[in-house]
């Protein structure tokens, strides 16, 4: 069974009168340890398409199979607890908390599943490491470096150890040699630790990277192929 | 989520703006203050009336000249037009009397007294010999007036221990003379003393014949007369018979006030219901105010943070949680004031207990209760609106808000 099978699904946006079609019905299924970069251009569908896996927005039409189960019956708090256990994601922008530390930050996910804070800070220290971002626990997101920053969401990200990462284009605000460093941190993941990924990119040498690549255009996938070149 | 962390992110929020909170909490702090002094103020004034309406005795009743409707207050001096209580009323009582058992005549006026090279002005009382028993105040040392000082209108004195201290510099004062408002009169006895009531130094008095009295204040009506029921229980049988006595020795006028424990009690229960309506008053309106602050804020504080809530739903917050989590900051701050209030009402009776010793504001068990419910009624209910806008977001808008 796919981990993920979207069917059919459809994402309007109501503008006034106007209606936006954001997603016009996608077909799409991931398959547990796969590592797929989505490319289009801008406005073409692609962080709807991965706000609607990652349980952040729901589908207009069609169905979302998560592990066979359709989570468009789920209700507020079996999304959350998709979002907190199953699915980790990864934006451009990092979404940390300024207020907090790098290890706070890490641990949030864990607030949110009734973990006690020694175990929680544990479990963000052994993240931490596995991003490869050690002897930064105490800062805030403000002292650090914007390839930093995406480490702190990464550990973030897997803290709970989900099936699948969702990464929006997480290399979008950082220079090439610190975006490739990020991407080969979730190759590493995704490797080891056999991690679904799914990755947005403008970058078409870092999507060349990937095993699979679908592309989309104006809310459909035009082209969904097999790279056997790629190295992930 | 845990509730520790709630309160924990709660208070690092609110410790964020360190005065921004603040500043919101003086609403509920000025309720809290306000409800905590007027309260204890109410419940200290009940104690204080309390007690003094029972040293009065319960079984006594109190004639006073004139009438008033309105029963449970003294009526106005100068409406006093009306015929006066006489000696003649005072023994028509006594001799005619069945449910009391004793009748005390009473005349006060102020002046001035001397001995040797000192002098004091004071207040004097004339009264006769049942005064020390009607209102248990016995003598310490000595003998009170007797029947006989009254009727053959003796000069004699019983001081209370002001005077003693004052007067006589606590040298025997028994059988030497004093002057008082200018005649000479004998010491015969003193009072025990009995401290101060309604803010009356009640031993810095003289006691002298209630007829010498009248001769010396130029006066033929009694400024009360005092009667003592057989029984407090069967008071309303004592209050029809004196009033019956009373409208027959004048000439069935009821021009005169009787006045009963009961009725002072009552009069002050109404007074005290009042007052409890105006603290509650006042308490609402600060708290409103105080209460509107807070969800002012806290809506800021929710647009602030509409990032971190679209952050907090991604990582797998449940709407619940978001909304529990601004439930619990609200309360943090409400009930932050709710303690500032609390204490600075406690210091504030503290102070005032140790400055006005003769009046203790009492501070209530539930007080504490009081102002915690308050605080967190508060916090709720003005919580609530900006919790549910937070718990409502969209993530994805949310995540996209600058
Ligand atoms: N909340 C919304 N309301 C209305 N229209 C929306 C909303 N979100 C997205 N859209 C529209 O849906 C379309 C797809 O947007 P989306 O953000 O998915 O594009 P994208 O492929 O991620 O673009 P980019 O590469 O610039 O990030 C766009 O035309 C966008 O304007
Ligand atoms: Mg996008």
């Amino acid at each position: 069974m796919a981990l993920i099978e979207l069917k059919n699904v459809s994402k309007i946006y109501h503008l006034g009168s106007e209606d936006v079609i954001a997603l016009n019905n996608i077909n799409l299924k991931i398959e547990k340890g796969e590592f797929i970069s989505i490319i289009g251009p801008s406005g073409s569908g692609k962080s709807t398409l991965m706000h609607i896996l990652g349980c952040l927005e729901s589908p207009t039409k069609g169905d979302y199979f998560f592990d066979g189960v359709n989570v468009k019956d789920f209700g507020d708090s079996r999304l959350a607890y998709m979002r907190n256990r199953r699915i980790g994601f990864v934006f451009q922008n990092y979404n940390l908390l300024p207020q907090f530390n790098v290890l706070s930050n890490v641990a949030l996910p864990l607030l949110y599943c009734g973990i006690g804070s020694k175990e929680r800070n544990r479990m963000a220290a052994e993240a931490l490491r596995s991003a490869n971002l050690t002897h930064r626990n105490r800062h805030r997101p403000g002292e650090l470096s914007g390839g930093e920053r995406q480490r702190v969401a990464i550990a973030r990200a897997i803290v709970n150890n989900p099936d699948i990462i969702l990464a929006d284009e997480p290399t979008g605000n950082l220079d090439q040699k610190v975006g490739k460093e990020i991407i080969s941190l979730f190759k590493g993941l995704n490797k080891e630790k056999n991690v679904t990924v799914v990755l947005v990119t403008h970058d078409l040498n870092v999507a060349a990277m990937a095993r699979r690549i679908v592309r989309i255009l104006d809310g459909e996938i035009i082209e969904d192929k097999e790279n056997n070149i790629g190295t992930l | 989520m845990e509730l520790y962390e709630f309160f924990k992110t709660a208070i690092q929020s609110a410790l964020l703006n360190k005065w921004r909170t603040f500043l919101t909490t003086l609403g509920i702090v000025i309720g809290v203050y306000s409800v905590v002094i007027l309260v204890s103020l109410g419940e200290g004034a009940k104690l204080y009336f309390a007690d003094l309406f029972s040293g009065m005795g319960s079984n006594l009743l109190i004639v006073l000249p004139g009438k008033k409707d309105t029963k449970g207050g003294a009526p106005h001096p100068m409406i006093n037009t009306v015929r006066k209580l006489s000696l003649s009323d005072m023994e028509f009582l006594k001799k005619r009397g069945r449910t009391f058992e004793t009748v005390n005549g009473l005349i006060m006026g102020g002046g001035n007294t001397k001995y040797s090279n000192r002098q004091r002005d004071l207040m004097i009382i004339g009264t006769n010999e049942t005064f020390s028993y009607i209102h248990n105040m016995p003598v310490e040392s000595g003998s009170f007036i007797s029947a006989e000082d009254v009727l053959s209108k003796k000069k004699v004195a019983v001081i209370g221990h002001t005077v003693l201290k004052e007067l006589f510099h606590n040298e025997n004062p028994l059988g030497k003379q004093m002057t008082v408002a200018g005649g000479r009169f004998t010491v015969i006895g003193i009072m025990q003393s009995k401290g101060q009531s309604l803010g009356i130094d009640m031993d810095d008095i003289v006691y002298i014949p209630l007829t010498v009295a009248m001769d010396i204040f130029n006066q033929e009506g009694l400024t009360r007369i005092t009667v003592k029921a057989n029984s407090a229980s069967n008071i309303d049988a004592s209050i029809e018979e004196v009033t019956d006595l009373m409208k027959k020795a004048h000439s069935g006028n009821e021009d005169f006030t009787i006045i009963s424990q009961k009725d002072m009690l009552s009069t002050f229960e109404k007074i005290a219901a009042t007052m409890q309506l105006v603290v509650l008053g006042i308490a609402s309106i600060s708290l409103l105010v105080g209460g509107i602050g807070i969800m002012n804020i806290m809506l800021v504080t929710v647009k602030e943070k509409t990032r971190e809530i679209g952050i907090r739903i991604a990582v797998g917050a449940r709407r619940i949680d978001i909304l529990i989590q601004f439930l619990i900051e609200s309360i943090t701050i409400s009930l932050l004031g709710g303690i500032i209030g609390l204490l600075l009402g406690l210091l504030t009776i503290v102070i005032f207990n140790s400055l006005v010793p003769d009046f203790q504001v009492r501070l209530t068990p539930w007080i504490f209760m009081l102002s915690f419910g308050f605080s967190v009624f508060v916090g709720v209910v003005f919580g609530v609106f900006p919790a549910r806008r937070a718990a409502n977001m969209n993530p994805i808008d949310a995540l996209r808000y600058e």
